[in-house]
């Protein structure tokens, strides 16, 4: 028995975003996967360095559309500890009432395209009609729906005013009812339940090795949130992480649906112990950093752990360095399709939410010997330095 | 069994889809659509044309006009925040139907 | 004779098996969409699809093998509107004799079979695995759905007439399960599945082949649905035939809605281990007259 190479995108109807996965297929089972990233670079890393500090927070925002509150929310909090400011008290609050809301949104996105990956269209449309209520409070709060635009160095851009709070009271009590609807629909429907349960298996062990980040390792039952450092307003809300156990497909769904119950938690309890204060500092529109001063900034994305690393180079970085969660979990991949048949590809896939929009780097093909390379910085540099060396 | 009666629920409620250009959509207050100028309160302080992400903005001092390229709009509002002017004379309008036959139509310029 | 031929192409031929068949996929997605909450397109789009098709090229690749391309439409296609002759539709019947039972069967199984050696012939890996899986399938639902006609063609003399045979509930599952599976009807659209291998062995086509496979597909599921209503349903007049195939067609879009999709291996056992035993179980009691 042979096996054959099924090429899965770049170009696939399961993908929305374009990435190459070569899988080894024997018969319907997959004996071994790799990945071929690199359709989808975009250079924002290097734009960051000829941009000013305060422009770059638009920039950082089209990184990814999903969640790009939370990588202008990343991208702030590392310039205002270079700058060792510390943000008004209303202004951490209303950071993470747009960073829950976004992630019930993602959550539900993902969610969402697994119910369409397993073949049921109907639990996927009703799935995406409930988080338009996200997407429309999102409107109501930040003026857009999906480019907020709402953080700024020094705080953040508008305020909350009553009427919102209790349209947002409102539209949050429907979606936990649907929130456990869906929970039940995952958990119970033995159709839906027969294409998850025991798929794309990640034991606790194999997590730990790989560490990916995110609902992902949780699911498979290690405690790993950057909230739990209680970053902005976390700690004041009691955040607990949400685990899982198992770490097959439907553990991670049903950690998703968890974490967006949490979620709508905090956002309540937001609302109501939203202190009184300013929601941003005067922060003049060039700002200058002392040079060569650098941070590390971290938050919690919906796919897990977003680092910012940004070195100063007077009025604008001189370097961006973005580690996305999609970027770390990509490891796990290989893992947990292998063994399984071709049916079960899309949902695992799903089941991890990829955004490879964020996650895409510069790969090099060696024309000659076919190989291929990742390429940073350093080595550019390098490349410059035996050129001119 | 849950998804079979809300699909049967469904088949005599009418479908969520909005009709759009039938039925327009309800734009919350402070939505950010295309910039619109005040020509009466603009100082020409440039800080709005300077401080743009994208600089789509564009401004003659002297023969006082005002510029901007609705293609290289973002529309993250910027410009709003840092005018000086009271009351403030670039602002987000409730305009969001912007599609246009050619690129030229998205050059927009005022004058005083 | 012209009784013949107006029979033989306009009703209960092709015409209607043209016009009813699509217009039955048009309702399915109408429905199904509300069922879904949304709008969904308008119930003639499938005749639109039809005819924008037809106006399109035929694109054919560099692997394929050309004769096949065009043959296996038309087989698939020729075989499914044959079937028609067979069933007594509304109370027109054409031909009629002991063990026409066996020809539709014969018949549909080509279909599926010539359509499976199309997505061999395109030479696209998709479209090999799509084969594989719509052979599999192949193998899987028809030891039921033949079980089931058989159950019911013992009593009738294995000739299509009308007969009501709900007390042989296994056997009617059977045929249901038979027909989402000869349709890759959801739960049941493994050949095709979107999400995992594109379009299966129809990745490859376009223009008028893809139309005519199309065209083989909603006669298909006419006939299927037809012999649903005479057979099992026991329809004799036009009323009767009317509420009993919309009824069916009911079923199946319920069923489209709520399932999510099986892997092979799943449907492979719930034919042969569940409902495959159930259908015979039937089976033996109409051989052995207790009913």
């Amino acid at each position: 028995m042979h096996d054959y190479l099924l090429p899965f995108g770049p170009q696939h109807p399961a993908l929305i975003e374009p990435v190459h996965i070569k899988l080894r297929v024997d018969g319907e089972t997959i004996v071994g996967s790799e990945l071929v990233l690199g359709y989808n670079h975009k250079g924002i890393e290097k734009s960051f360095e000829s941009r000013w500090w305060a422009k770059g927070v638009y920039l950082s925002q089209r990184i990814c559309g999903i969640c790009g509150a939370y990588h202008t929310s990343c991208y702030c909090q590392g310039i205002e500890s270079l700058m060792g400011i510390e943000i008004p008290d209303r202004a951490k609050y209303i950071r993470v009432l747009i960073s829950e809301l976004e992630r019930i949104h993602s959550h539900m996105l993902a969610l969402g395209i697994v119910a369409w990956e397993i073949g049921l269209d109907t639990l996927f449309h009703y799935i995406f009609r409930d988080r338009e209520l996200v997407m429309d409070l999102q409107e109501l709060l930040t003026g857009n729906r999906v480019h907020f635009a709402m953080n700024v160095i020094g705080g953040t851009r508008r305020d909350v005013n009553l009427e919102q709070t209790r349209k947002i009271e409102g539209s949050l009590e429907k979606l936990e009812e649907r929130f456990r609807y869906y929970m039940d629909i995952f958990k119970n429907d033995a159709s839906v339940r027969n294409r998850i349960k025991h798929v794309g298996h990640l034991s606790k062990k194999k997590a730990k090795e790989l560490n990916p980040v995110g609902p992902n390792i949780r699911a498979s039952g290690i405690d790993f949130d950057v909230r739990e450092t209680g970053y902005l307003a976390y700690k004041d809300l009691k955040f607990k992480a949400v685990t899982g156990e198992g770490g097959d497909v439907l553990e991670r769904c049903l950690v998703r649906w968890r974490e967006c119950s949490e979620s709508v938690r905090m956002i309540h309890e937001a609302l109501l112990t939203l202190p009184k204060s300013e929601i941003a500092l005067n922060v003049p529109p060039v700002i200058k950093i002392k040079e060569g001063l650098e941070t590390v900034s971290r938050v919690e994305a919906p796919r897990g752990e977003l680092i910012y690393y940004m070195k100063s180079g007077g009025d604008k970085p001189y370097r961006v360095k973005i580690r996305t969660p999609t970027y770390q979990t990509f490891h796990i991949l290989d893992e947990i399709i292998r063994g399984y048949g071709i049916p079960d590809v899309p949902t695992i896939l799903a089941s991890i939410d990829p955004c490879f929009s964020c996650t895409d780097r510069m790969t090099v093909v060696d024309v000659n010997t076919r190989k291929e390379k990742i390429v940073t910085k350093h080595d550019i540099l390098h490349m410059k330095e035996d050129r001119e060396g | 069994m849950n998804l079979l009666a809300e699909a049967i629920k469904r088949v005599f409620s009418k479908p969520s889809t909005r009709k759009y250009p039938k039925e327009k959509p309800e734009i919350p207050k402070g939505f950010r659509g295309r910039v619109e100028w005040n020509k009466d309160t603009c100082i020409f302080c440039m800080l709005c044309a300077v401080n743009c992400p994208t600089n789509a903005i564009t401004i003659n001092k002297e023969e006082k006009t005002w510029s901007i390229d609705i293609g290289k709009c973002i529309f993250c509002g910027r410009c709003h925040d840092v005018c000086p002017t009271k009351p403030k004379s670039v602002n987000n309008s409730e305009r969001y139907e912007l599609a246009e036959y050619g690129k030229e139509k998205f050059n927009l310029s005022f004058n005083k | 004779m012209f009784e013949m031929l107006f029979q033989a192409l306009v009703f209960p031929g092709f015409l209607a098996a043209f016009v009813i068949g699509f217009l039955y996929l048009g309702i399915m997605r109408k429905v199904a969409a509300h069922m879904q909450h949304r709008i969904g397109p308008p119930i003639w789009q499938p005749f639109l699809d039809f005819f924008k098709l037809l106006s399109k090229e035929n694109i054919q690749t560099k692997d394929s093998v050309g004769f096949l391309l065009t043959l296996c439409p038309i087989i698939s296609f020729a075989s499914v509107l044959t079937v028609i002759i067979f069933v007594p539709v509304a109370g027109f019947g054409m031909v009629s004799f002991q063990g026409s039972v066996f020809v539709v069967i014969y018949f549909l199984v080509m279909s599926s079979a010539f359509l499976a050696l199309a997505g061999f012939a395109t030479g696209n890996p998709f479209g090999s695995v799509g084969s594989i899986r719509e052979i599999t399938q192949l193998v899987s639902y028809e030891f039921p759905f033949v079980v089931s006609l058989i159950t019911i063609g013992y009593l009738t003399g294995f000739e299509i007439i009308p007969y009501f045979s709900l007390h042989f509930p296994f056997a009617f599952l059977a045929f249901l399960t038979g027909v989402l599976g000869k349709l890759s009807l959801p739960p049941f659209h493994i050949p095709e599945a979107e999400q995992e291998i594109v379009a299966g062995p129809l990745t490859e086509y376009s223009g008028p082949r893809l139309a005519m496979f199309e065209l083989a597909r909603a006669i298909g599921f006419w006939v299927l649905i037809s012999i649903g209503a005479v057979f099992f349903l026991g329809a004799g007049n036009i009323v009767m035939f009317a509420v009993n195939s919309l009824a069916l067609l009911f079923v199946l879009i319920i069923f489209r809605v709520v399932f999510a999709r099986l892997r092979i291996s799943n449907a492979f056992r719930l034919y042969w281990f569940i409902i495959g035993p159930l259908a015979v179980i039937d089976l033996v009691r109409a051989l052995v007259g207790f009913y």
